[in-house]
């Protein structure tokens, strides 16, 4: 306690017995001291006596004017304070959330890759899925009618060669020319970009359900740039399997780019078979001139010119057998692109996204304390005026 | 517990009329020392009817005397502030007895040093000195706790002591 604090409870007589004989004596051996407690005591003295004394007046209008109304005024409810209220419209703004939905999603979400099975984004990923199985979706001699891409080719072989062609866009697509299309051989390649937060595990995810559609990955590459990390794996699946693939592969992300392209190569197949039974018929040729040859030096050159036959067409007949593995198996290319967490999607459902975010980055206990953060965020426009009013109603009314 | 549930139950509203008739003179001097006499009984009538409206908001365990002066209090800033002129003038002091004048230290000088301090210590000087309020009922009138309000007294008043000693050594 310094000396001025020594002076005050001095003479507001807080000082104790001990403290007070100390200060007395130092009091009385110091005039500076004195002087300084005289001076407060006559300054509290004067302020004392300026208070003015004049005489009440209208107590009695008052009174009446009090019991006037007492009876007429009911007295305010009584308020529960700015605190109450602030914690009530957090509490309203959480629960409009929570039953309204987007909270409640966070508990579907699962994996490392989050998931709401049935939220709008997904939705529409199905959509793109089932718009896009209607694009490419082959000819019944090869899906409808259960006949394998080889037995097709073989029943071609019969038919009269024609020249190889892509075919050509119809005016409704590549759809409008294939679903009438019937016994044809087909490549099917689809091309697809997908949004994720993580390209790493997104591209580990490809490769796993590659390998559950009885598929198998090709090549895979992942390069990370300013605007984030990219990453693309080329898939090869049955071609029974390939939509199942793409769904699977939709529900990583989200589908920016689709597309889907099919080359009919029935003709050429045609082709290549009838040159091999051409070959053969070759074979057979020159098989009957060797059992006609007169001399040694004769069979010698037909011997010749039948392994040279026999080459070329065992070397046309192992790549007709690449292309028909080729069309028994369809290719899926993903591009995979890291998505922005504050990037809104085509389908403008932000908030979702923000939650698929979280169950990215946290899981248990933060990925709900996270939710909940974002939704007192997100309802902010709704509570803060609440709380606002709420402080304003009871300044108001307090006092 | 007990404090906590209090806040959810209604508590039974005070007796205006007879908070009225034991405190009017001591709220119509309160007011007189703020706005002057002849605006004190408006002031006054204010305070009580307000009091009359919002009884059911006084908490329990509050003094029901503290919370009129609050009251008091702030319908003497609202009447000041609309009349344009600061809620602690001294102007009301001149309107003191002489009779009861210390000679220790003089009167004008005193009310031109109490016009010198700042509003927050001239308030506290006036609610202590001039109202007689103890620190404790200050407390809960500015609502800010005890201590402050002996610090605050004290600074005040070594600031009177400093300004009336500048007047001193200036005259």
């Amino acid at each position: 306690m310094n000396q001025t604090d020594q002076i005050f409870a001095y003479l507001e007589g807080e000082l104790a017995s001990a403290e007070l004989q100390a200060f007395e004596l130092e009091l009385a051996s110091n005039p500076e001291l004195r002087r300084q407690v005289d001076d407060l005591r006559n300054l509290r003295s004067a302020l004392a006596d300026l208070s003015p004394t004049p005489e009440p007046q209208g107590k009695e209008a008052v009174l009446i004017a009090v019991k006037a109304k007492t009876a007429s005024t009911p007295a305010l409810p009584k308020f529960l304070g700015w605190r109450w209220v602030t914690a009530g419209g957090i509490g309203i703004a959480i629960l409009l959330t929570y039953v309204t939905g987007p909270l409640n999603k966070i508990g579907n979400t699962g994996g490392d890759i989050a998931v709401a099975t049935s939220s709008p984004m997904m939705e529409r990923s199905a959509n793109q899925e089932s718009e896009a199985k209607a694009e490419i979706e082959p000819s019944e001699g090869f899906s409808g009618a259960g006949a394998p891409p080889a037995a097709a080719a073989d029943a071609m072989t019969e038919e009269t060669a024609k020249r190889t062609r892509s075919m050509p866009d119809p005016p409704g697509g590549i759809a409008g020319g294939l679903s009438t299309t019937r016994n044809r051989i087909q490549e099917v390649n689809v091309n697809m970009t997908i949004a994720v937060l993580d390209v790493d595990v997104a591209l580990q995810k490809a490769d796993n359900l590659v390998g559950q559609w009885g598929g198998f990955s090709t090549n895979r590459s992942s390069s990370v740039t300013e605007e984030g990390g990219m990453g693309n794996i080329t898939l090869r699946v049955p071609q029974e399997n390939r939509e199942k693939l793409c769904a699977d592969l939709a529900a990583l992300g989200t589908v920016r780019t689709k597309n889907s392209t099919a080359m009919d190569i029935t003709d050429t197949v045609s082709a290549i078979n009838e040159q091999v039974l051409q070959m053969k018929a070759t074979e057979g040729r020159i098989l009957e001139l060797i059992k006609r040859a007169r001399n040694s030096q004769e069979i010698r050159d037909l011997n010749a010119q039948l392994n040279q036959v026999r080459a070329e067409r065992i070397q046309i007949e192992t790549s007709l057998k690449q292309m028909k593995k080729q069309a028994s198996y369809n290719t899926v290319e993903v591009s995979f692109i890291q998505r922005q967490t504050w990037e809104a999607n085509n389908d403008g459902n932000w908030f979702q996204n923000e939650l698929d975010a979280a169950g990215t980055r946290f899981q248990g206990l933060g990925r709900f304390l996270f939710a909940v953060l974002l939704n007192i965020a997100i309802t902010s426009p709704i509570w803060i005026p609440l709380v606002l009013f709420g402080r304003w109603f009871a300044k108001r009314t307090a006092r | 517990m007990l404090t906590f549930m209090s806040r959810f139950v209604a508590t039974q509203p005070h007796d205006i009329h007879e908070l009225c008739q034991t405190h009017y003179d001591e709220v119509w001097r309160f007011c007189a020392r703020r706005l002057g006499s002849q605006n004190a009984a408006d002031a006054a009538q204010d305070a009580f009817l307000i009091a009359l409206e919002k009884r059911s908001f006084i908490k329990p365990g509050v003094d029901p005397k503290a919370w009129l002066f609050t009251i008091a209090l702030n319908v003497c800033r609202n009447h000041a502030r609309r009349r344009g002129r600061e809620p602690f003038s001294v102007e009301t002091l001149h309107e003191a007895a002489p009779n009861v004048w210390s000679h220790v230290v003089d009167r004008q000088v005193l009310i031109g040093a109490l016009a010198k301090l700042s509003e927050s210590h001239r308030e506290i000087i006036v609610l202590n000195f001039i109202d007689g309020f103890q620190y404790e009922e200050i407390a809960q009138l500015l609502a800010i706790p005890v201590g402050t309000v002996k610090s605050r007294i004290h600074h005040a008043l070594l600031n009177l002591r400093n300004t009336l000693e500048e007047k001193g050594a200036q005259s």
